[in-house]
């Protein structure tokens, strides 16, 4: 098998440094077209690749030039710009990174494209013998934050960028997504492949990361993170041509004198954080090597979780310090923090969702009161039978905010209308002869229900649950009976219209389950099973008499989601 | 001791006043004036209104289109004093002095009322009697109280009544619980019907029986005239404050 990762460790064979003039163009462009939605997360990528090119991978800063939401002219602009400061020194670099949409034939810059074609050509021109390109972008996309258009062959790929001395890394493979994270607030290949200059795709624990060393990382990494997500599995994935180049050292911490050095015994996932709660490093330690994780001054919490046990330890760098933690010095916690694979516990998804379903009512105490009510005129043969239906359609609306770790919290207004009438004929009988007179009652009963529900719920992760949540709350139902009534007297030719309004609020108990499938980030479709418990009997309040109204039961909803945003 | 013999007097003083304003809520008032009330058959008190919506039938039994509504009110009341002199009872100095009150029971139609009171006379005939009749300038006692409607009664109690044209009635106690309806008139109210528990009098005049269905609190509810033996007249109470 012709293995690419073969590839790379037959051709690097020597471990030499090449440090020379090293220059980077970041670029990154986070705007959408009509197809494709605005990015989130742009800017962090280009701040992150930055700060690590300068930090540990010997990039001076005045080398290194960012461009953020800016066109082509410009992107152009930088490239001829320091063309005349790259030599064709073997230990001269160029690192040119993108960060944002693209299709098969430009990089999206919103309303502008950049083609390809022209940028292969200014950096084939470009005199160094060793280019690094990340494409942190993709040719798929659709709807959602995915980063790209149209499903075609990767433009990466095509046979004339396997050009020598030029490597090129690209965050997924044909007909996949690149996407964005809200865990990381980062791209994910990005995310990981900064995280692999820090330290942690250092394998050979040499304190140097290596341009394979790194790829083999971030790929791993990219994939392990994108298995359960929306967007689908993300491959990314690489083309070199740099034979003779050595093994290219993009990362040397050895000059850097801030971080912590994980201990060869801790294994597991580890995760650090800062104190805003933004995870820094997400990684996972296999071998049992030491590891280090390049950190700027702060403070910040390692948190590690091997067999299902988690703990942490805090860190304080105050500047050229390294601590090296050991297995001991991490204190067990119950479990990892909610925030511990993607940011800050305050991060919120906020949705609407408009809905339309049914209850299923037990209406037999509602029906008995009603016939209670008009017992009274049985002695003039009036008895109006007045049926509700037992299943009772509701439209509403609600919201939800799910924080990260699955638990949403609930409130959702609905309203229902139920009618039904009857007219019974009845008699009244003179005193003089018995002669019976008809008398007739006719009435109309409208139920409103406004109702409230709020509560809280929990959101399934794991693969063969992660459509379905459960959730328990209080529906508060505000029900309101109006009754027309038209009373008909032949013998005195009375005939009146009376009305009245009678309210009534329950509180009752419910569970839900829900299932929702998402057909994107922003759009899901799914229904809601919910039982709620009468507790007490409940009574509508009027003035000569009150009905008993029971709502407890079963009801389902089909249920439309719209995700306001997602962080 | 001093203090909880205060306090006990304190009690006793407001006790005593909320009795005291539980007997004036129980009368009418007008201009600071207060009426008793005398319950009866028919509710005595000072500006009582009911309303009654009559129907005329043919000499077939076919009801006309013709209807008109009868108000039924009592806005004066009188003073009987020492039995010899009736003032209005708004100008009675010393109450003491009054032997019974009678009220003005008069109607939109007629030019005459009856001056009514509830009174137990002879052997002890309890029931609401006529006194006499007014009219726009001037008040005419009978001779003798008249027992108009017995109350409280038997079934089949009866007596007899002459009206002023000296033509006698015979009046009975058909019922003394008799269920009547009484629509609730366009007022926002649950039960759209309400069942009044009635006495029933029937009065025979000749070719002439009438039927009142009186209940303690609205007085007269319904209404029909029979003549020989075909129905004439049917009403029915629609409104009362």
């Amino acid at each position: 098998m012709k293995s690419p990762i073969k590839y790379i460790i037959i051709t690097l064979i020597l471990v030499s440094q090449i440090f020379g003039a090293r220059h980077a163009i970041l670029i990154g462009n986070s705007s959408g077209t009509r197809n494709l939605a605005n990015l989130k997360y742009v800017k962090n990528d280009i701040n992150a690749v930055k700060e690590i090119l300068s930090s540990n991978c010997s990039f001076n800063e005045q080398n290194i030039h960012t461009l953020y939401n800016k066109t082509p002219l410009e992107v152009k602009s930088i490239l001829q710009k320091i063309k005349p400061k790259i030599s064709s020194s073997e230990k001269d670099l160029l690192f040119f990174y993108y960060s944002g949409h693209a299709d098969n034939n430009s990089l999206i810059m919103g309303m502008d494209r950049y083609p390809l074609s022209e940028l292969k050509k200014i950096i084939k021109s470009i005199p160094s013998n060793m280019k690094i390109l990340v494409f942190d972008a993709c040719q798929s996309g659709s709807f959602a934050r995915l980063k790209g258009g149209s499903i075609d062959s990767p433009f990466l790929l095509h046979e004339d960028n396997n050009i020598e001395g030029q490597v090129v890394l690209y965050s997924s493979s044909a007909s996949e997504y690149s996407q964005e994270s809200d865990y990381y607030r980062q791209s994910i290949f990005s995310f990981h492949l900064v995280n692999a200059l820090k330290g942690c795709a250092d394998a050979s624990g040499d304190m140097q990361v290596t341009l394979n060393e790194a790829y083999q990382y971030a790929y791993g990494q990219t994939v392990a993170s994108t298995i359960n997500s929306a967007g689908g599995i993300q491959h990314p994935g690489y083309l070199l041509n740099i034979q003779g180049k050595g093994n290219v050292v993009l990362a040397d911490m050895r000059s850097n004198h801030n971080g912590i050095v994980l201990d060869k015994e801790i294994k597991g996932s580890i995760a650090v954080l800062d104190p805003a709660k933004n995870i820094i490093s997400d990684i996972i330690k296999k071998d049992s090597t030491e590891m280090f994780i390049a950190l700027n001054s702060g403070k910040f919490t390692v948190y590690n979780n091997y067999e299902n046990r988690a703990s942490k330890v805090k860190v304080n760098l105050t500047g050229n310090t390294i601590h090296h933690l050991k297995g001991s010095q991490f204190k067990s916690i119950r479990s990892m923090p909610v925030y511990s694979k993607g940011g800050s516990g305050k991060k919120i998804k906020l949705s609407v969702i408009p809905q339309f379903g049914f209850s299923l009512i037990d209406n037999s105490s509602l029906q008995n009161s009603l016939k209670n009510r008009y017992s009274y005129l049985k002695e003039f043969n009036i008895s109006p039978n007045l049926q509700f239906k037992e299943e009772q359609w509701q439209a509403g609306i609600g919201s939800e905010l799910e924080f990260l770790n699955g638990i949403f919290i609930y409130l959702n207004y609905g309203y229902s209308k139920e009618s039904n009438n009857a007219e019974t004929q009845g008699s009244t009988t003179t005193p003089h002869d018995s002669t019976e007179f008809p008398v007739s009652l006719k009435i109309e009963n409208i139920l409103h229900t406004n109702e409230i529900n709020f509560g809280i719920g929990y959101s399934f992760k794991h693969n063969a649950l992660k459509f379905f949540s459960v959730a328990t709350g209080i529906d508060i139902p505000i029900v309101k009976l109006n009754t027309n009534s038209f009373y008909t007297e032949s013998l005195y030719q009375i005939s009146t219209k009376s009305e009245s309004d009678e309210k009534g609020v329950l509180i009752l108990p419910s569970i839900k389950a829900i299932f929702e499938y998402p057909f994107s980030s922003i759009f899901s479709l799914g229904t809601s099973v919910k039982y709620r418990f009468q507790l007490s009997t409940s009574g509508l309040l009027s003035q000569d008499d009150s009905l008993e109204y029971n709502l407890g039961g079963l009801s389902a909803m089909i249920r439309l989601k719209f995700t306001l945003n997602d962080r | 001791m001093n203090r909880i013999i205060f306090l006990i007097t304190v009690i006793i003083t407001v006790l005593i006043s909320c009795g005291s304003m539980d007997a004036l809520t129980s009368t009418d008032t007008e201009d600071g004036i207060q009426y008793p009330r005398v319950p009866s058959i028919i509710p005595l008190r000072y500006g009582s209104n009911s309303t009654l919506k009559y129907n005329l039938f043919d000499d077939s039994g076919i009801i006309n289109s013709t209807n008109f509504y009868l108000k039924i009110s009592i806005n004066n009341v009188f003073a009987f004093l020492n039995d010899s002199a009736i003032i209005p009872y708004h100008d009675t100095i010393n109450t003491s002095a009054i032997n019974k009150l009678l009220f003005d029971y008069s109607d939109n139609i007629s030019d005459t009322s009856f001056l009514l009171s509830y009174d137990s006379i002879g052997s002890n005939v309890d029931g609401v009697y006529r006194y006499g009749i007014k009219s726009s300038d001037s008040i005419n006692l009978f001779n003798e109280p008249k027992l108009w409607l017995k109350y409280p009664g038997q079934k089949g109690d009866v007596w007899q009544y002459t009206a002023i044209d000296n033509k006698l009635s015979e009046f009975e106690i058909i019922s003394v619980n008799e269920s009547v309806t009484m629509p609730s008139s366009n007022n926002r109210y649950t039960q759209p019907v309400e069942i009044l528990q009635c006495y029933l009098y029937k009065s025979t005049k000749n070719a002439l029986v009438e039927y009142f269905y009186y209940n303690n609190n609205y007085g007269l509810v319904g209404y029909l005239v029979y003549e020989n033996d075909i129905l004439r007249v049917s009403a029915k109470l629609t409104d009362y404050y």
